[in-house]
Order: C-alpha cells, then sequence, then structure tokens
C-alpha cells in the first residue's frame, strides 16, 4: 500500500473516478491553520501529479457529515452523488472530479450513505424515515430493507 | 468574512487570503499580519475593538492594541443521573433500530451494510444474512471491491475481504 495524500482530520470514504486515475473525498478545510473552524468540500487526488485540489460543492457552503455521505462516483464516472443539507445531490463531473454543471437535488427526506449500481443507474442511500430505501434515478422509489 | 455593525453603525469585517487574514474596519485595515480569529470581533460600548489572535484576546483602540488578561474558573462536576440499563449477554431476539453504511452491489442487486457490529448481506427485497465470524474489533465499515464480488470491510485495525460470505474473511492489509 502507497500513502497518496497528506494526513487530514477525519475525511470521508474515498472515490474512485474513471480510469482509477483521481480519487475523490470529504475533506475538511479549515479557514486558517490556527483555529478550527471551516467548511468540509470535496478533495480530489490526481494519482498522477499527486496534487489535491478542494472544491466546495456550492460557494460558501460546507458539506455535513463526512463519513459515507459522498462524494461517490459514478461507475461510468460521469457524475458524483453527494449528501448536502441532509438531502441526497447529483452532479455531473468531469474526470478531475470539477462539477461540468450544478447540483441537482434528487431526494427530499432525510439521507445517508450513497452508493450507485454497476450500470450508474441506480443509487441505494439510507432513509431517514425508513431505514433503508432503493431509489434509481430514473424510477420511482421502492423498498429495499424490511423495516 | 464575518460582517459585522459596530454600535456607532461602523461595518467591520474580515478578509481572508492565502496567508493573511485582516480585520477591516470602516473600510480601513485595523488588524494585520497577526494569527488573527477570522470571525466576528466585539465591540465594546466606547467603541474598542475585542478580538482574538495569536492564542490571545486583545482590544485595540486609538490605534493601539493591547493583550487583555482573563482567568476562567471553570467548574467540572460529575452528572448524577439514572444511567440506561443495558443487556448484552442475553439472546433472545430483538428488533434491530438502524443498520450503518450500506452498499449496493454493481450487479444492483445485493446490499452489504454493517449492523449489531456484523456485516450483513442481502438481497434486494430478500433477507440479510450475517456474515461468518469477524475479527472482534469494533467499526466495521463495508466497501466494496470494483469486481463486485468480494465486500471488504474495513474493522479498527485491519482491512478484509470476504468472498461473498461463503468463505472465510482473509486479512488483506492494515
Amino acid at each position: 500500500m502507497r500513502k497518496r495524500f497528506d494526513a487530514i482530520w477525519e475525511p470521508g470514504r474515498p472515490s474512485f473516478g474513471p480510469d482509477g486515475q483521481t480519487i475523490a473525498y470529504a475533506a475538511f478545510k479549515p479557514v486558517t491553520g490556527r483555529y478550527r473552524e471551516g467548511a468540509s468540500q470535496i478533495l480530489s487526488i490526481d494519482l498522477a501529479t499527486g496534487k489535491g485540489t478542494y472544491r466546495p460543492v456550492f460557494d460558501g457552503k460546507s458539506l455535513g457529515t463526512r463519513g459515507h455521505d459522498g462524494p461517490v462516483w459514478s461507475p461510468d464516472g460521469k457524475a458524483m452523488a453527494f449528501v448536502f443539507a441532509s438531502t441526497l445531490w447529483v452532479a455531473p463531473v468531469a474526470p478531475d472530479g470539477s462539477f461540468t454543471g450544478a447540483p441537482r437535488q434528487v431526494s427530499t427526506e432525510l439521507a445517508d450513505a450513497p452508493s450507485w449500481s454497476g450500470d450508474s443507474r441506480s443509487i441505494l442511500y439510507l432513509s431517514g424515515e425508513n431505514c433503508g430505501w432503493c431509489r434509481s434515478l430514473a424510477a420511482s422509489r421502492r423498498p429495499c430493507l424490511a423495516a | 468574512m464575518a460582517l459585522t455593525f459596530a454600535p456607532d453603525g461602523r461595518i467591520a469585517y474580515t478578509r481572508v487570503q492565502p496567508g493573511s487574514v485582516t480585520l477591516v474596519v470602516d473600510g480601513k485595515d485595523v488588524v494585520a499580519g497577526e494569527d488573527l480569529y477570522p470571525f466576528r470581533p466585539a465591540f465594546t460600548a466606547d467603541g474598542a475593538i475585542l478580538y482574538g489572535s495569536g492564542g490571545k484576546l486583545r482590544r485595540w483602540q486609538g490605534g493601539k492594541a493591547a493583550v487583555v488578561p482573563f482567568t476562567a474558573q471553570i467548574p467540572v462536576t460529575t452528572p448524577d443521573y439514572n444511567k440506561k440499563a443495558r443487556d448484552f449477554t442475553s439472546t433472545t431476539a430483538k428488533p434491530v433500530v438502524g443498520i450503518a453504511a450500506p452498499m449496493l452491489s454493481p450487479d444492483g442487486k445485493q446490499i452489504v451494510f454493517a449492523a449489531l457490529n456484523d456485516l450483513y448481506l442481502m438481497p434486494v427485497g430478500g433477507t440479510p444474512a450475517s456474515s461468518l465470524a469477524t475479527p472482534s474489533t469494533n467499526a466495521i465499515r463495508p466497501g466494496r471491491q470494483t469486481a463486485g464480488r468480494s465486500p471488504i470491510v474495513a474493522t479498527g485495525a485491519a482491512r478484509w475481504t470476504c468472498g461473498c460470505m461463503t468463505s472465510a474473511p482473509a486479512r488483506i492489509g492494515n
């Protein structure tokens, strides 16, 4: 195993981009080096150069929980899912992890732990209402877990 | 950032740039070149500015700043309350109230998740099945290999791969 980036404070789960060339994860970025206040952003690491780039999901806004709330790259590399303000959002992305369009909200209920199907057409997430629902981006919501 | 009003209506804010944080009051740089706390300062009734920098509380007035020394008593109390009774030894079946970190398999047909400090695999719409005995550590976090066949689990100290819940867990590194 090789270390690919600096140690940072409690980052989220990493997610590979297309062709495994970039890794994105939720990372806290403090305003200054001394004080702990700051915002959680998406940190993208270019594995070829080792360079990391922080990008907020929205200007001046912070991700909430970093642990399992994304960003999660879709297997086809075209989108990232993440939880912002406790609901699920999807943004179109370039191979370097930058957004190529505005994120759109895809859930109005509390959401946690998004993950993609292999065909990039469905997202599973933990629902705040019912302990686990499957939601396909194309179809309507259906339950996956017994309540 | 950190816009605030002085009692006399002047506006103060913090200008944050790479390598510097400056307190600006009424359009003038008032505190510069210090390791400034980058959020709202406080104004006193007589128009002095209280701010933090370099680990100290400081008071700025008439172009001069001075450290404000202070001490504080912080009482520490041991809370006294009825502690919840926990049953960790009974084997009676009980309802699970939540699961953690579910992940969808690439074929969209199975979900791996953590619950009760164990790993479960469940066909979508079906019944969860517990994994084989996993190492006794805490903080199980399911992951998934690219091939989509074996969930990778990170426990407190190591990562393990479980072959579709049918073979013994194999440690793959620290």
